[in-house]
């Protein structure tokens, strides 16, 4: 069984748990992996039907599952190449002595891999963005970059590097328009402009809103657009700086979702670095997470695998400290900080979470949220 | 875009096309101006600004000047090109009004009909006595023993032991000529005078110089022409001026006047015009003394003259009455050549009458019995004066009507004003394509560097002019050189030099003057050029030296567009490379 038809499975069964909305979206991305204009044809008159027809969902799993079918037919060739399409080795960035610096840091990003880079504001996050994207020169160390598709120059190298800043720029004209514009523009057959642009935008949700102008897109349906502009471009790496800024918290996940599965596609998988506040929705899409403070990126603070971790949690709770520590003194607590609406505390490696919870649930302590942040580079923003 | 200037480019045309449909639009030498006198310039620059604003914010609507897709030299070159097309058709509509213009006057004065209009005209003309000095003896070319004679009307000059002709104060003496070809020329660059003609003081009768060979004509014999003469009084029978050749050529208007062959000795001015054929033709029509056929050339060209709209009080009856002299056909009445020509004529005899009864200074009176002793004598000019008539006909406009006809129907006002256009659209477009491949902050540096260099390259010259001041405009123009030669090698050469905006500056500046820096390379090797070839030896003022951009004249500018134009297609390398420089 090939990874497509495994997928296309995958997605038979979310269909049969009626997990439609999910489902509908897995559908495109497997859709869109056959690179087949029959079936182009068919998932966009499909998500026509479906968004004429929002309630008809037993007609939508029916005809789901037919195309379904249909794409498993279509033979996908898989991706397979495994090597880094982006290495960094010791990228410094200074602006003069004194004033802020960037790195040294060095990483190595695969394509299917997604990179979350956190830290507070004005840590060099852009910064490092706008270096790895090629538009502002580093100080010092290297930058290769080894693509699928051979590349013939400066120029040729920074057009397949795709950089989406925070503040997208101002388009004119339809959304529509626009798409098949870059398509146009990227010599793309003509026959196949209109049905790849209305796939894009079948994929990313922006199927209501194709006939609006640019400014009358609300922010996050422009972060949106802006993505469906680049993915036309089939890209091997994106660079997405805070895509999370506008997105109200279902979009975010929704979003975030979206990214991986893209970047997750058999035959055109996506490296992909993306910056953002959204500590914990990040987290839990990345392959690994870079947290920047004052421009440092310290290998030490990440996590190695297998080795011992302490243990820390967030609580948030009315209770007292004293009733808290009270309830932590079987355990080794090193020590317990508060900083105003949240209790973070640090136990020794030993201690495990579910041990922790039983505690607090034996002494009824009213817990309004509790998190194992251990793992997360949120025990770097609390510390 | 194109579409727009193609219908603006035709309400041009109907504009050309209407402009002169009243021919006393016509009756002026300026016809080839009207365009900017009219105003229409200004309409046409309002319109073209118009149109350009409107299509640089379609541009920026239509996402026109976003960068960073991948494209090549050939797209890149191609928009450059696209923007030059579409700022020259918007900015050349002089070209359609003239094109309307011409269709006009092709239509309403056809070639064929204008013949026949001019023959009818040049057919009256002797008959229209506007001035005196047509009708003197020494106009006389017909019968053809008058054709290889010169007639010597200086009082100085004439042999009074020969046979001459005297009339009031008119004198004519005529002579046989013998020519003399001089090709040589002296230190001066003037022709050389014959040497035995110098030697022997045979008198010069006049010399006419074409191109590089000059004709000296030498008095001979004086030949007694009484067998042929009826009077010695003006008379018709002596006209022999064409008023009008169709030439019918691209001949440029202005150059019409300097292809003439440059006549020295004012007696030869007459001599140079004489007609032979416009002279035997009054003559025969005179002989025939045929008041019908008269009457008809009179109604025919007074016809001709209401068809063109020519301000005349003439009625053929009184013209007829006035010309029909059968017996000499002497010349007893003359008309004015404008309708106010009274109020302007100096001295005005009323003026002059006035100041007689009025003044009585001694230094009036004095004027004032001057004035009445000139108009006493017996002088041809007084003839004319007693004779002028209140009738006029307005001959210059006439003149000018059928110059402009002829001038609209010929002139090539394509290449002649096409430099200009091309020129203005080029350097348009190449700030546009400044703008597309950089961006604006990039493009108001430009202009900002441009004027601190041009102030201390300024500065710099007036310094050494004032101090050095060896050869000033060879170290002028070598530091321009040398300052643009840089400029032009540093974003090809050493792109990393500066940051990406120094970069962009000089870029900018190098595409939007490159081609005047080649123009500047060509003036250095033409200054060289003729320093050369004035320090040669045997240097004379006959040595003729030939720069290079005289030797290309107006194919300089089509060299210039080709090489600007070929440096833009091999610069969008250099753009390229830069687009891809990281800050």
């Amino acid at each position: 069984m090939t990874k497509h038809e495994q997928r296309v499975g995958e997605v038979i069964h979310f269909f049969d748990n009626r997990d439609v909305f999910l489902g509908f979206r897995k559908l495109l991305d497997c859709a869109m992996d056959t690179q087949d204009m029959p079936i182009y044809r068919e998932a966009t008159a499909l998500t026509d039907w479906k968004e004429k027809n929002p309630d008809d969902i037993e007609n939508l799993i029916v005809k789901s599952k037919e195309l379904l079918h249909k794409i498993s037919r279509i033979e996908v060739k898989e991706h397979t190449a495994d090597h880094a399409v982006l290495k960094a080795d010791i990228i410094t960035k200074s602006y003069g002595s004194g004033k802020f610096a960037l790195g040294p840091v060095s990483l190595s990003l695969k394509k299917r891999q997604v990179f979350g880079l956190v830290g507070e504001n004005g840590n060099g996050k852009t910064t490092l963005l706008r270096i790895l994207a090629r538009e502002i020169a580093q100080t010092q160390g290297t930058l290769d970059f080894h693509f699928t598709h051979e590349i013939r120059d400066a120029y040729d190298l920074r057009t397949k590097l795709i950089y989406i800043p925070q503040r997208t720029d101002k388009w004119y004209g339809s959304l529509l328009d626009n798409l098949r514009f870059v398509l146009a523009h990227y010599g793309e057959k003509p026959d196949e402009i209109e049905l790849r642009v209305l796939m894009m935008v079948a994929r990313l949700g922006l199927w209501n809103y194709k006939h609006l102008k640019w400014s009358e897109l609300s922010s996050g349906y422009k972060m949106r657009f802006e993505l469906a502009r680049t993915l036309l471009r089939k890209p091997e790496i994106l660079l997405l700086d805070e895509p999370l800024a506008n997105l109200d918290v279902l979009a975010q996940q929704i979003i975030l979702e979206d990214l991986k599965a893209i970047s997750n596609s058999v035959n055109n998988p996506i490296a992909l670095i993306l910056s953002s506040q959204q500590l914990y929705e990040v987290e839990k899409i990345s392959d690994k997470v870079i947290f920047l403070k004052n421009g440092r990126y310290n290998e030490s603070m990440q996590v190695t695998e297998g080795a011992e971790q302490p243990l820390i949690i967030e609580i948030d709770t009315d209770t007292s400290r004293e009733r808290l520590l009270e309830v932590f003194s079987p355990f080794e607590l090193d020590r317990l900080t508060f900083n105003g609406g949240i209790y973070t505390a640090y136990f020794n490696a030993t201690t495990r979470f579910s041990d922790v919870i039983i505690a607090l649930g034996t002494e009824d302590v009213r817990l309004t949220y509790i998190r194992d942040i251990s793992a997360s580079t949120r025990r770097f923003f609390v510390n | 875009m194109l579409l727009i200037s193609i219908l603006v480019h035709f309400i041009f045309f109907i504009f050309g096309y209407f402009s002169h449909t009243n021919p006393v639009s016509m009756q002026t030498s300026r016809v080839m101006e009207d365009y900017f006198s009219s105003g229409l310039i200004m309409v046409n620059i309002i319109i073209s600004m118009l149109m350009l604003v409107g299509w640089l914010v379609m541009m920026f609507k239509n996402n026109g000047f976003k960068n960073f897709y991948p494209t090549g030299s050939s797209r890149l070159f191609g928009q450059f090109m696209c923007y030059l097309i579409i700022i020259f058709s918007s900015i050349t509509f002089y070209f359609s009004y003239m094109s309307g213009f011409r269709t006009y006057i092709n239509k309403a004065y056809p070639n064929d009909l204008l013949v026949q209009n001019v023959e009818t005209i040049n057919k009256a003309y002797p008959l229209l006595p506007l001035d005196y000095q047509n009708y003197k003896l020494s106009n006389r070319i017909y019968p053809e023993v008058f054709k290889d004679l010169y007639c010597e009307t200086s009082a100085d000059l004439i042999n009074y032991n020969e046979k001459y002709y005297k009339n009031r104060d008119e004198i004519y003496q005529f002579y046989t000529v013998y020519k003399v070809v001089v090709t040589d020329r002296d230190e001066y660059r003037e022709f050389k005078y014959p040497v035995k003609e110098y030697k022997d003081k045979t008198p010069l009768a006049y010399k006419v110089v074409v191109n590089d060979t000059c004709n000296y004509y030498f008095k001979k014999d004086v030949v007694d022409v009484s067998p042929y003469l009826r009077t010695t009084d003006l008379s018709y029978y002596n006209f022999s001026r064409l008023f009008y050749k169709l030439d019918f050529k691209e001949i440029d208007f202005y150059d019409r006047y300097n292809n003439y062959p440059y006549y020295e000795t004012s007696a030869a001015d007459v001599n140079s015009e004489k007609n032979y054929r416009v002279n035997a033709e009054i003559s025969g029509l005179l002989d025939r003394k045929n008041p019908v056929e008269i009457r008809k050339i009179m109604d025919d060209f007074l016809n001709v003259s209401k068809q063109y709209k020519i301000k005349n009080n003439l009625s053929t009856d009184l013209w007829f009455s006035w010309v029909y002299n059968p017996e000499n056909f002497e010349v007893k009445h003359f008309i004015h050549t404008n309708e106010s020509r009274e109020e302007y004529a100096y001295p005005p005899e009323a003026y002059a009458a006035a100041v007689a009864d009025t003044v009585t200074t001694d230094a009036a009176a004095f004027a004032a019995n001057a004035v009445t002793a000139e108009d006493s004598r017996n002088t041809t000019y007084n003839y004319y004066k007693k004779h002028l008539t209140s009738r006029y006909y307005e001959i210059d406009r006439l003149r000018d009507l059928l110059r402009s006809v002829e001038l609209i129907k010929n002139v090539d006002f394509v290449s002649k004003n096409i430099h200009i256009y091309i020129w203005i659209a080029f350097f348009f477009a190449t700030l546009i394509f400044s703008f597309r491949v950089t961006n604006l902050k990039a493009v108001l540096f430009t202009g900002v560097t441009t004027g601190i260099l041009s102030l201390i390259i300024g500065l710099i010259a007036l310094l050494y002019t004032m101090s050095v001041s060896y050869h000033q405009e060879y170290f002028i123009a070598y530091l321009v050189l040398a300052v643009g030669t840089l400029i032009l090698v540093i974003p090809i050469l050493l792109m990393r030099m500066g940051s990406k905006l120094f970069t962009a500056i000089l870029m900018n500046i190098s595409i939007n003057g490159f081609v005047l820096y080649v123009f500047l390379i060509l003036g250095i090797i033409s200054m060289h050029q003729n320093d050369d070839c004035y320090a040669q030896q045997g240097y004379t003022y006959a040595t003729e030296c030939t720069t290079i951009l005289e030797e290309l004249d107006m194919n300089t500018s089509y060299l210039l567009l080709a090489v600007g134009l070929i440096f833009i297609f091999s610069y969008t390398l250099v753009i390229k490379r830069w687009k891809a420089l990281p800050e």
